[in-house]
């Protein structure tokens, strides 16, 4: 008798591609679910809402603690500060304090508050809510506390403070410290309320943030969106503040149009952003033509886009051979081929022009002088013995490592400083580092000839990190115990002897030839033709959403 | 059971024949250094001057993909080549290796092959300085694992034919039956695979130098060229098409050669 087998079903084979099988299918059913959700809630932009770009997605939003300027193009309008900086003529004016005294001493602050004011949370704004603040920055005992951009800011020689009474505040100093009211005047410093301080964690806060500024933080979405709604209570604003009308921005969504810069200019043509900063300069340009767009151009003040040379490797060392590269560099015709002219100014020196203390003297040092370069070159025994093109200094062929990130149109400034070096007979390695970290990496090694890095900010502090000997970000390794004492005592002087110090400063910077300077930061920014009122804080990154209206029909 | 080859089969070798024509010859064929902006010059469409147009600094397109193509193509061909005698090598000892070396391999290429092989060149380009010779490290690396599945796959299918069996029965010594029996068998599938890695390898050396983590970016290199042009797709969208034009012709005469010597046992 024929005995018919069954046909066995081997599970040990089929279970685990089952298992795969109803895996994918589930995923695929969340994943239509969810989009299918996420199109419902998706804001389109019109009418009192609008869509801003962000082009970075910062690590933390927490004012406090957290460094990205990016952070204060939403936060700005979430909070007040004690003063600030009119955009125009930059000069303080008042804030959530409404007059300040500054001690004959210049070793105290006093702030007189201003009285009416609530939190988003509805907190009463006073004395004791500024205190909150200050300890959350400064105080080392606060729970959970961490140094933050905001700590710098206020400078070593923070003393405290003092509340005198309800609405009087007072901060106290060692030694006077002139930046200190541009210090306070920036969202960094932005007042928090205390109920909410209170309630979430110093990691939590940042998604949950209250200040008393015109728009209110409803939802933080990391990575994906940040959303504002408009503050309807709002009526003590500083004097640049427009009065807020029925075409004031109700709600604002934030997006990150942060991976690749060619999308921003197809996001804001299609309509799925309304204003979008850092657009490329070729994108700028060919959206002068739209009718549906407008180019906001606006200058940052701070240091240019730069290279630091680095002054404790062999050959960089020579003074002479830094000026000579300088002479060498024909910076108009980098930043007319990278960045148009028109929409962007070439930098002389270590400040850009547009910072207050810019010192005009520095555009005439260095002219594109290939003469002046071999002569220098000269001086110093560099010499192409084997012609081949390529100097050679004590027989080894100069060969230099330029280390750069991966945005801002870095790769193509060096590679026109590379073909311009190679005329000369400097051969130039560009070493490539994708990120921010990865960059600092390069920086600290110390394995480079020139470095690109630069940092923004209105008060010429920012140059103190930058060139004093004893600071670890001194990536120029220069070291000059005049230089260092200038800088030092410029923090505590008034201005007219500011103004001497950063002269020589900038002077001496460019007289040592310590940095490459090619391009100051101008940012363009696109934005849609049916806004109006687009203009930015005195620091140049942060729009004053307030500002902001729906043009009238 | 397919004899060894004993002439040269043109069609099947023209891919492979172009490819490394190219490599040899191509950097002879720019008109311009591809290194020099033409000041002024900056997104000019094809010209007499300038074959292929210019990029965004002015710089000779035609040239750079032929120089590019050179230093791409390499490249590819030298991580094709640590692949295939990395993945020739795991393979054997996957079926000669004593049984407990035999064991612990096994485990460990189930390890890496399931490690997708893009995040392990990633990887061992983030540990060592970028250029283009630790790229073509890295992918060849990467490579191995795949490379020595297949070699151990297509031994073992060779060795269980039953003529290998029946060889051996009649006295041939172990020498003698690799070399007219199992490397025979077995050929084709490998230089089939082979080819394979090279397409693979191609693409994957374009992404990453794309990523900017082939050495020195103004040195030309389609993956490169691709991340430069980009920028300028809409203005000048032959910055795009040109590299990847070029680049997908050649992963498709790699192909061709997979196809063609796959399917023929007679070569």
């Amino acid at each position: 008798m024929e005995v018919r087998r069954k046909r066995r079903i081997r599970w040990g084979v089929w279970l685990p591609v089952l298992a795969v099988l109803t895996l994918a299918l589930v995923a695929c059913l969340l994943a239509v679910i969810s989009t299918l959700i996420s199109e419902e809630e998706k804001t389109t932009s019109g009418g009192n809402t609008l869509i801003y770009g962000l082009t970075l997605n910062p690590s933390g939003i927490d004012p406090h603690y957290n460094r990205s300027a990016e952070l204060g193009i939403p936060l700005y309008s979430v909070y007040d500060t004690l003063i600030y900086r009119h955009p125009q003529t930059r000069e303080f004016v008042e804030g959530l304090a409404e007059r300040w005294e500054i001690s004959p001493d210049a070793l105290t602050y006093t702030f007189y508050l201003r009285q009416n004011v609530t939190f988003h949370d509805g907190t009463v704004f006073d004395a004791n809510a500024v205190g909150v603040t200050f300890d959350r920055i400064t105080n080392q005992q606060y729970p959970d506390w961490r140094p933050g951009k905001a700590l710098d800011l206020i400078g070593p020689f923070y003393n405290g403070y003092k509340i005198v009474d309800n609405y009087t505040f007072q901060v106290l100093l060692t030694t006077p410290y002139t930046p200190l009211l541009d210090a306070l005047s920036q969202p960094y410093w932005g007042i928090a309320s205390p109920t909410a301080l209170a309630n979430w964690s110093v990691d939590t806060y940042q998604w949950h943030q209250v200040g008393t500024g015109p728009y209110k933080l409803v939802e933080v979405i990391p990575g994906d969106r940040i959303v504002l709604e408009r503050n309807k209570d709002y009526t003590w604003g500083p004097i640049f503040y427009a009065p807020q009308s029925d075409r004031s921005i109700e709600r604002i969504e934030f997006r990150f149009f942060d991976k690749d810069p060619a999308s921003r200019r197809i996001a804001l043509e299609a309509g799925d952003v309304d204003i979008v900063g850092e657009l490329p300069p070729t994108d700028a340009e060919a959206l002068l033509s739209d009718q549906e767009i407008q180019i906001f151009e606006q200058a940052i003040p701070g240091q240019p886009l730069q290279f630091y040379f680095n002054t404790s490797r062999p050959l960089v060392n020579d003074q002479r051979f830094r000026q000579a590269l300088l002479h060498a560099t024909n910076r108009a015709a980098i930043v007319d081929t990278v960045f148009f002219r028109d929409l962007s100014p070439v930098a002389y020196g270590p400040l850009a022009a547009a910072s207050p203390y810019y010192n005009p003297a520095v555009a005439e040092m260095y002219p594109n002088n290939l003469q002046r370069t071999r002569e220098l070159f000269g001086q110093i025994g560099l010499v192409d013995s084997d012609d081949d093109g390529i100097l050679e200094f004590n027989t080894q062929p100069v060969k230099l490592k330029i280390a750069i990130g991966n945005w801002g149109f870095l790769p193509e400034v060096t590679t026109l400083i590379q073909s311009q070096w190679r005329e000369i007979g400097i051969e130039v390695e560009i070493n490539q580092v994708a990120g921010f970290t990865a960059l600092q990496e390069v920086a600290t090694s110390g394995d480079y000839d020139l470095l690109s890095f630069e940092d923004f900010g209105l008060d010429p502090n920012i140059l103190n990190p930058a060139y004093l000997s004893t600071s670890p970000t001194n990536y120029t390794h220069y070291v000059d115990a005049e230089l260092d004492g200038w800088l030092t005592q410029a923090l505590s002087v008034d201005e007219t002897t500011r103004v001497t110090l950063y002269n020589q400063i900038q002077q001496r910077i460019m007289d040592q030839a310590l940095i490459l300077p090619i391009r100051d930061y101008v940012n363009l920014i696109g934005w849609s033709a049916r806004l109006e009122g687009l203009i930015f804080t005195a620091q140049g990154w942060w729009p004053l959403l307030n500002n902001l209206q729906v043009k009238a029909e | 059971m397919p004899p060894l080859p004993h002439r040269v089969n043109f069609g099947l070798w023209l891919p492979i024949v172009i490819l490394a024509g190219f490599v040899l010859i191509a950097p002879q064929l720019a008109t311009h250094d591809p290194l020099t902006p033409n000041s002024g010059d900056e997104i000019t469409p094809p010209s007499q001057n300038y074959w292929l147009g210019t990029d965004y600094l002015g710089r000779d397109v035609f040239s750079r993909l032929m120089v590019g193509g050179q230093r791409t193509l390499s490249t590819t061909f030298v991580a094709t080549g640590i692949a295939i005698a990395g993945g020739l090598l795991l393979g054997g000892l996957l079926i000669i290796a004593p049984a407990p070396i035999r064991w612990l391999l096994s485990i460990l290429l189930d390890a890496l092959l399931a490690f997708p092989s893009i995040l392990t060149a990633l990887v061992i380009l983030t540990a060592l300085e970028p250029s283009l010779w630790t790229l073509a490290l890295a992918l060849g690396i990467a490579g191995i694992p795949l490379y020595a599945q297949v070699t151990a796959d297509a031994l073992r299918a060779a060795l269980s034919q039953p003529f290998i069996e029946g060889t051996r029965s009649i006295g041939a010594t172990p020498r003698y039956i690799l070399r007219r029996h199992i490397i025979p068998t077995a050929l084709p599938a490998l230089a089939a695979f082979g080819s394979v890695v090279f397409s693979w390898s191609l693409i994957y050396q374009a992404a990453l130098t794309f990523l900017g983590l082939g050495g020195d970016i103004s040195q030309p290199d389609w993956g490169t060229m691709l991340a430069q042009g980009y920028r300028t797709i809409r203005e000048a969208p032959l910055l795009v098409i040109a590299p990847g034009g070029t680049l997908m012709m050649c992963v498709l005469l790699a192909n061709w050669f997979a196809d063609t010597i796959g399917k023929s046992p007679s070569r």
